[in-house]
């Protein structure tokens, strides 16, 4: 596995959804191979070997899965994300029995796509171990307590399990639903929560940037948030 | 076979029912009739019923003096032709007597005699035209050791004539009587499922068009009556659902357009002259921001016509409310804190067994609608009780309240009280959560409360017995 530029394999037939998947991925430097079809997919996994696998479920001729049960039969073990429309749980299950690692149901934040990749990369953003820290703001997780330029910032649980997980994501864009699913363990996407992510956010933020420190939580317009230095 | 037999019209296969069944049956009578008639008209039978009549007023000493109804029978005595015609024959096989009103002489032959010691039937004749059937047994007289031979005889009638010409009418009669049943069953099915033919024609023209047509009812209690009342409730039934389909749609239409719409303009504009890149960046936001509104309002469809479908899986575990009012208090308390509002809670315990997932997100949607709709400083109270057969979590705002006349469409999707139509959201969270309620085999109840706001519950049944 190359470690610093995974190669990605993408397989959509939807050239729209499909490039901007690849240039996405391209813009973090990994390096994206496309095909627009289940036999394109086979051959191209023969000539080279993938660390990862984006599937459209729904593809011409062989689909998303049976091209998976394919590549599983012959021992090919590559990691395994499915794109899907569909939305039914049994999909889900038939999807993850089918020989996928992950399912993520379309439409999806492109922020979501770049976390779960990076889950089954097995490259967390920043090492899982217990000091996280993001320019002059430190986080310890087995205490709970965070502190910045020195001073501890009084805060609630649920703000230390925003900005551990932002603080694990940082430089990349969180969108509301994966808060709403990691931070407050939320299953159903009909919930009332938008406005009180809102909120919450507003306060951490202003516990953070308290005394016109530089401001480190960024609201990135029309996708979520952002926790690091301001944006390029 | 099975196939064809399936094809056919339902009068048809009556029809061949009566015929198959009719043809059965009648078959099966005659030929009990021609069995019956052809036992008894076998020569055994009738000889030895006139055989035991004889024995009955036949008497012999051990002497050989013969007797009849208690006379005695001179040798050479006349013998009336209506009496019984019989002989005896003693232990040496010689004649002892022969009774029968014919004179010896007439005959070119007389009956030969019978074989010993056995019951024989036996047909012979004395002359031409003159056959005779006899039936012979041993008869045992009083006081000899051996028993002598009895000889019952009559005129032979060929009882196979009589039998074939039987046999002859019944398979002539029996082909137009079963001929005549079918025709029958044909007719009268015919004439009984000939409403039936008409209501298939007239539910045939109805169509999502006509769906207001029903099915002519005559009124009666029969079978076919209680069929096209039955047909009409249904008919009844998806004229309703059509109906809020329609609605829907055209509903549906609405709130999908409006995010469409600022999506398309804000894109055309941002196109129409050149921008800053800080320009580009808040036109591709907004964008994306309405690509979300939409997204969210599918998903809230989906979710709502899953849940009216009954397409929620609702996982039943026993579930402590009191907890879970208190868990999303905690969950969306920041926003009437933000929005200096106060909620209370007043609780039982109280658990029930239910979906946790499908109530929690019925009863987050409940306290958003309430912190939504009251004002600044208000105060929320959220009330968990429980009383005969049902527990209530009742939350209550001091918003503007439904009017009395809108209250019967409070769930209808995309409802919204005038006064509450600038405060964003889609409508849909009163529709969702009544789906829910359902999914869950409770309810959705509402109360104006005075002077101003409005009580929302969910009502569930329980509450369930702590299992230990």
């Amino acid at each position: 596995m190359s470690a610093a530029h995974p190669h990605v394999l993408v397989v959509e037939d939807e050239p729209k959804t499909r490039e901007s998947v690849a240039e996405g991925l391209r813009l973090e430097d990994w390096r994206v191979t496309t095909a627009v079809s289940g036999d394109e997919a086979v051959q191209a996994l023969e000539r080279a070997p993938f660390d990862l696998l984006i599937l459209d479920w729904m593809l011409p001729g062989m689909d998303g899965l049976a091209l998976l049960r394919h590549i599983r039969a012959r021992g090919n073990h590559t990691p395994a994300l499915l794109l899907t429309a569909r939305r039914a749980v049994d999909d889900r299950v038939a999807g993850l029995e089918g020989g996928a690692d992950d399912y993520l149901p379309k439409p999806f934040a492109f922020a979501e796509l770049l976390a779960r990749c990076r889950a089954l990369l097995r490259r967390p953003v920043l090492s899982s171990g217990a000091a996280l820290s993001c320019g002059d703001l430190q986080l310890d997780t087995r205490t709970r307590t965070a502190q910045r330029a020195g001073q501890s910032i009084p805060l609630t649980p649920r703000e230390v399990d925003i900005l551990e997980y932002l603080m694990r994501y940082q430089g990349q864009n969180v969108t509301r639903e994966m808060l709403e699913r990691e931070v407050w363990k939320q299953t159903r996407r009909f919930t009332a929560l938008d406005n009180v992510i809102d909120v919450q956010m507003m306060r951490l933020r202003r516990k953070l940037d308290d005394g016109g420190a530089e401001p480190l939580i960024h609201t990135v317009r029309g996708i979520g948030y952002r926790l690091g230095a301001a944006p390029a | 076979m099975k196939a064809w037999w399936r094809s056919r019209t339902l009068r048809f296969r009556l029809a061949l029912w009566y015929a198959l069944g009719g043809a059965f049956l009648l078959t099966a009578f005659s030929a009990a009739i021609y069995l019956y008639v052809a036992q008894h008209l076998a020569i055994g039978v009738v000889l030895r019923e006139e055989l035991a009549a004889i024995e009955a007023r036949l008497a012999v000493t051990p002497e050989g003096r013969i007797s009849w109804d208690g006379r005695e029978l001179a040798p050479g005595a006349a013998w009336p032709a209506e009496q019984p015609w019989f002989e005896l024959w003693d232990e040496h096989g010689q004649l002892v007597r022969r009774l029968w009103p014919l004179a010896a002489g007439q005959f070119e032959r007389l009956p030969p005699a019978p074989p010993r010691d056995t019951e024989t039937v036996a047909v012979f004749s004395l002359a031409p035209a003159f056959p005779l059937r006899a039936l012979s047994r041993p008869y045992a007289v009083p006081g000899r050791a051996q028993p002598w031979m009895i000889r019952v005889m009559g005129a032979h009638e060929p009882a196979a004539e009589a039998l074939a010409a039987l046999l002859a009418i019944i398979l002539v009669a029996l082909p137009i009587v079963v001929t005549l049943l079918v025709a029958g069953g044909y007719l009268i099915t015919r004439h009984w499922l000939k409403p039936l033919e008409r209501m298939a024609r007239q539910a045939e023209s109805i169509t999502a068009e006509n769906l207001g047509q029903r099915l002519p009812e005559s009124g009666a209690g029969d079978e076919l009556g209680r069929l096209a009342a039955t047909f009409n409730r249904t008919l009844g039934r998806l004229e309703d659902s059509f109906r809020t389909l329609d609605r829907f749609v055209a509903d549906a239409s609405h709130e999908l357009r409006t995010p469409l719409t600022t999506l398309r303009s804000v894109g055309e504009v941002g196109l129409r002259r050149g921008r800053t890149e800080e320009e580009y960046r808040e036109i591709i936001g907004s964008m994306l921001e309405e690509a979300q509104r939409l997204h969210r309002l599918v998903e809230r469809l989906l979710e709502l016509a899953s849940a009216e479908g009954g397409g929620q899986a609702a996982a039943r575990e026993v579930v402590a409310l009191d907890e879970l009012v208190a868990a999303c208090v905690h969950d969306l308390g920041i926003l009437a804190e933000h929005n200096d509002q106060e909620i209370i809670v007043t609780a039982v315990p109280c658990r029930v067994r239910t979906d946790p997932v499908l109530l929690r997100a019925a009863l987050q949607n409940l306290i958003d609608n309430a912190m939504k709709y009251s004002p600044a400083g208000a105060t929320i109270r959220i009330a968990v009780t429980a009383g005969a057969g049902e527990c209530r979590v009742a939350v209550t705002d001091a918003g503007p309240g439904i009017p009395a006349g809108q209250r019967a469409r409070l769930a209808n999707r995309f409802y919204r009280a005038e006064a509450a139509r600038a405060g964003g959201g889609f409508g849909l969270g009163l529709a969702i959560t009544q789906a829910y309620m359902r999914a869950l085999g409770g309810r959705l109840d509402y109360a104006p409360v005075e002077p101003t706001g409005s009580c929302f519950s969910l009502v569930l049944p329980g509450p369930e017995e702590p299992t230990r």
